[in-house]
């Protein structure tokens, strides 16, 4: 039924395809995925989009038909979770046949795909329907049994699905008697991104919905409960409200009552609503009770516990307040005001005398302490409320300066805002100003990885303090958010998951002309720190260094280094555009004969498209060192030469005088050899021939 | 003879410098050379005089017959010595057989002035003498001249070497750029890319 899925060969092993694609973009009504699956980009499904993604008609080679979801690039999807998800073998979830990155010839970009295969049937319901009045009987036999059984998987699997609510339920057979429930998908976008506020806890319909996190199995049954509700109630109690009025209406009144309304459930099915959806997540039934309850055995329902109410309201913005959860969720749509509450102590008055709450009380102090040590200043405001909302509702996600997130969150969150050119200073602020610290401190949320939150927003202040490149908020990302592909703007047509596939991304850039100057840019070495640090760190100073040939020489070496590591083909694209930097390098030479060597050796290897010894010609110490002394020496040797010729020149210049004595004593030597022959002979006459004298 | 003078007048200066580091007892022994160096001239030209007054008939001839050297040595200005051994040198050449003459005639006085009054021995003795300062002048222009081509000649092969050293090494070379540590042109960041 299900198709074996490799994720990891989806993603890594499709390039080949990819530039098949390319290549029959413009004439080919279909693209071929991984040799097994063939999309229809003409072929739209609309029955079958999730959300902001769209969905295509696809068939496999063996003519059974699927559909792809393509992915939007400021979405990421859940490749992790993926993994888990194609574990499932179970007749309730849409069988995940494959996924990874194509070309997209109607974005003219590549794009994260995943491919289900098409067993869906027609939506139970539309986005916009909250109550279908089915009858409990209906309910117990088509959709609870089925979806406990798929929660049972998801449990083994240690995986959430985080999208369950009747619209993305499907069903085969009649529309009055649906015969099969299918939960559709989950992957494609960040988790619950589509979930509406209704079908969320209390706390996660606070957060944004691109920041809400991994969700969990508890979020799940919440979700599967008031999806139980929705089916079975007749009218819709929260009918338009905006989000955050639902979730008001749930923190005044419980979910359960909120949902619900003046619907009056009976029967076993009660206890099982009551159950999933108690606010209290330990105090919510988990998977094990269902299945007892679902065994027939009767749990007594727990009543939902409603947050206490002050008996007298504080004052902020005009309108007054009984709980502190509602306040702290308001307290950013006025910071002035939240100052004021501060500074009158109003605040503190309120939780002393009326919600009478010393933990509460204590938390607002040291967060006022800890807001006003880092002066009161710019952003004193902004950091006052996040730090005053943190205190007064430790359940509520971070919140600051109209961010709304969980710690898990945060990195997509990033991910998006980076995507669409957002504001990116609220983030870098959030660690900067220990705000995000402040939040992980006061989690008493068991789901919450705590010690593993605070190692890497630990991470995320140092990086931004260092800032440097390879450093800075753009790691925070890819830490924070390891499904996210490369935010560099040299990728925007391009889904980069891996090292390698920057590589070929720029390998493919270089190809049609569109070499950068410098290739890793902060995007690139911040991704390429997080997935593969022994192929950037060693070279980030060289990256950062402002000198030209240090920076192209990094940027060499850092590619050369994946290239070799990961085996990866030749590459003459990329090794081409390097050459016509090369000059840089090689300027670094002072001997032209060394650089002209150099440049020809570079240029057979070039040629080859071999990055690594390209690299290893260019990055030669001794033969640096070599050059240098050479040169010295010539420096040397100018010298004495220049001092030689203003010799010669100052005695040239007196040219009657020049060379005289030296001429003059050539002379006394000749003149006394002349006269030594001379008296040699006349001695020997005189000696031999006496009588001539 | 004026030749052999002059060093020994050179000598005591450098001496003269060193003597402050010795102290007391080795500017005795410097004042002592000195007095020494005095000594040898005055036993040498005593010894000379002596030698003179016994070989008069010589001495006698070789004065006359040297007056060119004599003249030489006091027209030069510089007392450099050079020309002096130049004329000198061919100037005694031509006493030589005159001299002989005069010793194989038995080492008269007599015979000496004739031989000095003799104008054929006059001319070759002068002679003889003219033709080292023919030498003199010869070759100390070619030399000069030989020499300045050279000079000529060194000073384009500079040019032409620091031109190579230039070629190969950049202008860095010549030292007249502010250089960084490894030789580099110093350059602000600001330029960078």
């Amino acid at each position: 039924m299900t198709e074996e899925v490799k994720p990891d060969q989806a993603q890594g092993e499709t390039v080949p395809e990819k530039t098949d694609a390319r290549k029959s973009a413009g004439r080919a009504a279909s693209i071929k995925f991984d040799h097994n699956v063939e999309i229809f980009p003409d072929t739209r499904m609309p029955e079958y989009d999730s959300g902001d993604v769209k969905a295509y008609r696809a068939i496999s080679r063996d003519k059974v038909n699927h559909f792809a979801l393509v992915c939007e690039r400021h979405l990421v999807p859940r490749t992790r979770s993926a993994t888990n998800y194609a574990g499932l073998l179970n007749p309730f979830l849409v069988p995940l046949v494959a996924m990874g990155k194509i070309f997209w010839p109607p974005a003219g970009q590549e794009r994260f795909v995943i491919i289900y295969k098409d067993v869906l049937g027609k939506r139970l319901m539309k986005e916009t329907d909250y109550a279908l009045d089915w009858r409990q009987d209906d309910v117990m036999n088509i959709v609870v049994k089925p979806m406990i059984s798929a929660l049972v998987d998801f449990r083994n699997r240690d995986f959430a699905h985080g999208a369950i609510r009747p619209s993305n339920m499907f069903y085969t057979g009649p529309a009055s008697k649906p015969e099969k429930i299918v939960l559709g998908d989950c992957l494609a976008l960040p988790s619950s991104y589509n979930q509406p506020v209704l079908y969320q806890t209390i706390e996660r319909g606070m957060v944004a919905p691109i920041a809400r996190g991994e969700a969990t199995l508890t979020d799940d049954l919440y979700a599967f409960g008031v999806s139980l509700a929705v089916l079975m109630r007749s009218n819709d109690p929260l009918e338009g409200m905006t989000d955050d009025e639902i979730v008001r209406a749930k923190i005044e009144t419980g979910s359960y009552a909120a949902i619900t309304g003046k619907e009056r459930f009976k029967g076993s099915i009660l206890e099982l609503l009551r159950g999933v959806l108690h606010d209290d997540p330990t105090q919510r039934w988990t998977l094990e009770e269902v299945m007892v309850w679902l065994d027939g055995r009767r749990l007594s329902p727990k009543q939902s516990i409603k947050e206490k109410k002050a008996p007298r309201p504080v004052l902020f913005s005009g309108e007054k307040y009984f709980q502190s959860s509602l306040l702290a969720m308001s307290l950013d749509s006025n910071p002035p005001d939240a100052v004021r509450l501060v500074e009158s102590d109003d605040l503190n008055q309120w939780l002393i005398r009326s919600v009478e709450d010393d933990i509460a009380l204590e938390r607002v102090e040291n967060a006022v302490k800890t807001t006003r040590e880092k002066g009161t200043g710019p952003g004193y405001e902004d950091r006052l409320v996040a730090n005053l909302s943190i205190a007064l509702d430790t359940k509520a996600p971070l919140r600051f300066r109209g961010l709304r997130m969980t710690g898990d969150g945060l990195g997509k969150a990033m991910a998006e805002a980076m995507v669409l050119r957002h504001e990116i200073q609220p983030f870098v602020d959030l660690f900067a100003q220990n705000i995000a610290f402040n939040w992980i401190t006061v989690q008493e949320n068991q789901h919450i990885d705590v010690g593993n939150l605070i190692s890497r927003f630990d991470s995320c202040r140092n990086f931004i303090r260092h800032g440097k490149i390879g450093y800075g908020i753009e790691r925070c990302v890819y830490l924070l958010c390891p499904e996210a592909h490369c935010l560099s703007d040299k990728f925007n047509d391009y889904h980069v998951l891996t090292p390698e596939d920057m590589v070929l991304a720029f390998e493919d850039l270089c190809k049609k002309g569109k070499a950068p100057i410098n290739f890793l840019d902060r995007h690139c070495a911040a991704f390429l720190s997080v997935k593969d640090s022994k192929v950037i760190d060693t070279y980030l100073f060289d990256l950062a260094s402002w000198e030209d040939y240090k920076k192209i020489l990094g940027n060499l070496k850092c590619l050369a280094t994946i290239q070799k590591r990961s085996s990866m083909p030749m590459l003459p694209g990329l090794a081409a555009a390097f050459m016509e930097m090369i000059d840089v390098i090689c300027e670094r030479y002072h001997d032209r004969d060394v650089r002209e060597k150099l440049q020809k050796s570079v240029a057979r290897y070039a040629a080859e498209g071999d990055l690594a010894k390209m690299a290893g010609i260019l990055n030669n110490a001794e033969l640096m060192a070599r050059d240098l002394g050479g040169f010295k020496e010539a420096m040397r040797e100018y010298n004495g030469l220049q001092k030689e010729h203003a010799e010669l020149e100052m005695r040239l210049a007196d040219a009657a005088n020049f060379g005289k004595s030296a001429g003059r004593e050539v002379a006394a030597v000749t003149s006394s050899i002349i006269a030594a022959i001379i008296i040699l002979a006349a001695s020997f006459m005189f000696f031999t021939h006496t009588s001539t004298y | 003879m004026a030749g052999k003078k002059a060093p020994e007048k050179k000598a005591p200066d450098p001496k003269a410098k060193a003597a402050p580091k010795g102290g007391e007892n080795k500017a005795g022994k410097k004042g002592a050379r000195k007095v020494s160096g005095g000594a040898k001239v005055s036993v040498f030209m005593i010894g000379l005089v002596i030698l003179g007054a016994v070989f008069m008939p010589s001495a006698v001839l070789l004065i006359i017959g040297m007056m060119p050297t004599i003249a030489a040595t006091f027209a030069d200005p510089k007392r450099a010595g050079t020309r002096v051994v130049t004329v000198g040198a061919l100037n005694l050449a031509g006493c030589v057989p005159f001299l002989f003459k005069l010793w194989s005639q038995g080492h008269e006085f007599d015979t000496a002035l004739n031989i000095a009054t003799d104008p054929q021995a006059i001319i070759v003795m002068y002679a003889a003498a003219g033709a080292g300062y023919m030498i003199d002048w010869s070759m100390s222009s070619v030399v000069a001249a030989i020499l300045y081509q050279r000079g000529l000649a060194r000073q384009e092969s500079i040019k032409k070497r620091q031109a190579e050293l230039v070629l190969r090494w950049g202008a860095e070379v010549t030292g007249q750029i502010p250089l960084d540590h490894q030789g580099f042109a110093v350059e602000p960041p600001e330029k960078s890319r």
